[in-house]
């Protein structure tokens, strides 16, 4: 009797255990039915040069005498043509060579008409307005010690200039362009991020978010607290509106946003759907696409978030259905990048030069290449440069 | 099983013998040769054999239940062969039937390098038609496929048919090639949690495949 009572008990709990297993696997959340998506599947690649499997930290547009370029970081910088976008004949990639074979490019930014750039610890500069004719000649004096992180692009009191964090004495500081450190700012974790938010420079770290005097770099800079930020792993900080209306933050499960660097409001915590862990936001990005502003946020690796009201995140969502930019009615739900890693949105507002009605959203992806996101015959179609 | 081929030490001598034999079998000289005794192998209850196959597999088409069941869409955008691989155990009933299982790993990629990824697991009857070396399995089976994409996983049914051709090269041992027949049904209702029904597809693959089959 035992025995068979044993046995009764264990044919029960196999066929629950059976059945939760299969209803839990099926119960797998996704958008687009498995086979149809590959029926809706495009070939993305457009083999303009560009390595597919690049890791991209960077991009920058660069405008002067009606020629547009980009300017796309890696391991390498690269550089193309901005062009129709609707080109027939692609326009390729050309490799900029480093200032010395074997250096591996870090950080780049863009100052003036000039790009800064980071190899080897070193900061080099060369005109954006020329595609490969010119040299990077030597290193910015000012950090010719090889401590060089990154480099960032900031407009101080209506003048653009560069800052460039590093590591001094065996913590991170930030030096100003000629090599002055910023005060305030001695042995702070990782600097992600600098910008000019109402005069005012913010500086951004992985934990902490920093401001300085009114149209001052080197002086007063103080730690600001982000309400809601405890545990926050910061990573992107981007300003949002013509008239520098909003600046935002991304960080862990959250976005942040304040219309004066004090008072911060942030957005409900987020997290997968089939996860435990909060969601890490990497980057920012705001585009207008048929009158509708959009924002965009990528994350560590779970795609893209979408929200089309800024200043209602509770309409921030994960990429699916009924999204304009990452949804099932164009081709992003099919391409390497939906649920995956996204380092870097960089918007080009500047459509019209492109011939195109609407802006371009670029993505960084790590190991996946940098991708172009553009409105095609109504529809939001992905390609992979 | 009934022991039918001579000492395994002799491979190389019989293998000619028994090759000779085959190409004699339908001569009149055939009837000359008496050295060795060929018997029909049968195989009893409680025999078993276990089958390792490796090659490609084929996508072939969809069908949409939506859009008429059997307008099959060959534009699968899939690259024109992934791989597979598979594992099978088998016990037999008599000399034709045998019953058993088959776990089947299978991928291919897209035109956009996304990979496709079809596992089988399938109950298997399997029945044999022997014609001394060779034998001919055909199979049908059923069971539940896994099916991942992009990081998603579909679980649902999938039927298989499937036939081969192996040549017992020793007692234990056969070699031969095998293809199989994957229709992997995908449906879905309508539930927040899942895609439209709109997205229902019934997947279509093919495996040619060399198997080597080892018996017990």
């Amino acid at each position: 009797m035992i025995r068979t009572a044993t046995k009764q008990n264990m044919t029960r709990w196999m066929t629950v255990a059976g059945i939760a297993f299969l209803v839990g696997l099926g119960a797998c959340s996704h958008e687009v039915g498995l086979f149809a998506s590959l029926e809706q599947e495009i070939p993305v690649d457009e083999e303009r040069g560009f390595p597919t499997n690049g890791s991209i930290h960077g991009l920058v547009f660069h405008e002067t005498g009606g020629t547009g370029r980009y300017f796309a970081g890696g391991s390498s910088l690269w550089v193309r043509e901005a062009v129709d976008a609707s080109e027939t004949s692609l326009e390729g990639w050309t490799r900029i060579a480093p200032p010395s074979s074997g250096l591996t490019l870090s950080s780049m930014a863009l100052v003036g008409g000039e790009i800064f750039a980071v190899y080897g610890g070193n900061v080099y500069s060369r005109t954006a307005g020329d595609q490969t004719g010119v040299s990077w000649g030597n290193p910015v004096a000012a950090f010719d010690t090889a401590t060089a992180l990154q480099v960032f692009a900031v407009t101080v009191g209506g003048t653009d200039t560069f800052v460039v964090s590093a590591s001094v004495e065996g913590g991170n500081r930030l030096l100003d362009n000629s090599g002055a450190e910023i005060s305030g700012l001695e042995n702070v974790n990782t600097i992600y991020d600098v910008t000019n938010f109402g005069d005012r420079i913010y500086v951004l770290t992985n934990t902490q978010l920093f401001r300085g005097a009114e149209n001052d770099l080197l002086t007063g800079m103080a730690p600001v607290t982000i309400a809601g930020s405890t545990s926050s792993t910061f990573r992107d900080m981007q300003v949002r509106g013509d008239d520098d209306d909003e600046l935002w933050i991304a960080g862990k499960g959250r976005l942040y946003w304040s219309n004066d660097g004090t008072n911060w409001t942030n957005s409900d915590s987020i997290t997968p759907e089939d996860s435990s862990t909060e969601v890490q936001f990497t980057g920012l990005g705001f585009v207008t696409v048929d009158g509708t502003e959009y924002v965009l946020a990528s994350t560590q690796a779970n795609g893209l978030y979408e929200g089309n009201d800024p200043d209602d995140l509770s309409s921030l969502r994960a990429e699916g259905s009924e999204r304009t930019l990452i949804g099932r009615s164009g081709n992003y739900l099919t391409t390497q990048i939906a649920g995956r890693a996204v380092d870097r949105i960089v918007i080009d507002a500047n459509g019209s030069a492109r011939g195109l009605d609407g802006p371009l959203v670029f993505l960084g992806t790590p190991g996946r290449g940098l991708w172009r996101g553009q409105q095609e015959n109504g529809d939001f179609i992905w390609r992979r440069e | 099983m009934q022991h039918y081929l001579p000492n395994r030490e002799k491979r190389p001598a019989s293998f000619i013998i028994v090759s000779l034999l085959l190409v004699l079998v339908a001569s009149p000289l055939s009837s000359q040769i008496t050295d060795e005794e060929i018997v029909v192998p049968q195989y009893d209850l409680g025999d078993q054999f276990f089958t390792i196959s490796l090659g490609p597999m084929f996508p072939l088409f969809f069908q949409n239940p939506n859009d008429g069941f059997f307008n099959a869409n060959a534009d699968m955008n899939l690259r024109a062969a992934g791989g597979t691989g598979s594992l099978a155990w088998h016990g037999f009933l008599n000399n034709e039937w045998s019953l058993g299982g088959r776990v089947t790993g299978s991928f291919m990629n897209s035109v956009n390098e996304r990979t496709l990824y079809v596992v089988p697991i399938t109950f298997e009857a399997n029945y044999l038609i022997s014609a001394f070396p060779f034998e001919f399995p055909l199979s049908v089976g059923t069971g539940i496929s896994f099916t991942g994409l992009s990081g998603n996983t579909y679980v649902g049914p999938v039927v298989s048919l499937g036939g081969g051709a192996y040549w017992r090269y020793t007692e234990d041992w056969a070699f031969g090639m095998n293809t199989n027949w994957f229709w992997v049904p995908q449906f879905y209702t309508n539930s927040d949690r899942t895609p439209p029904p709109s997205d229902s597809r019934f997947g279509n693959f093919l495996e040619l495949s060399f198997g080597a089959r080892y018996s017990f």
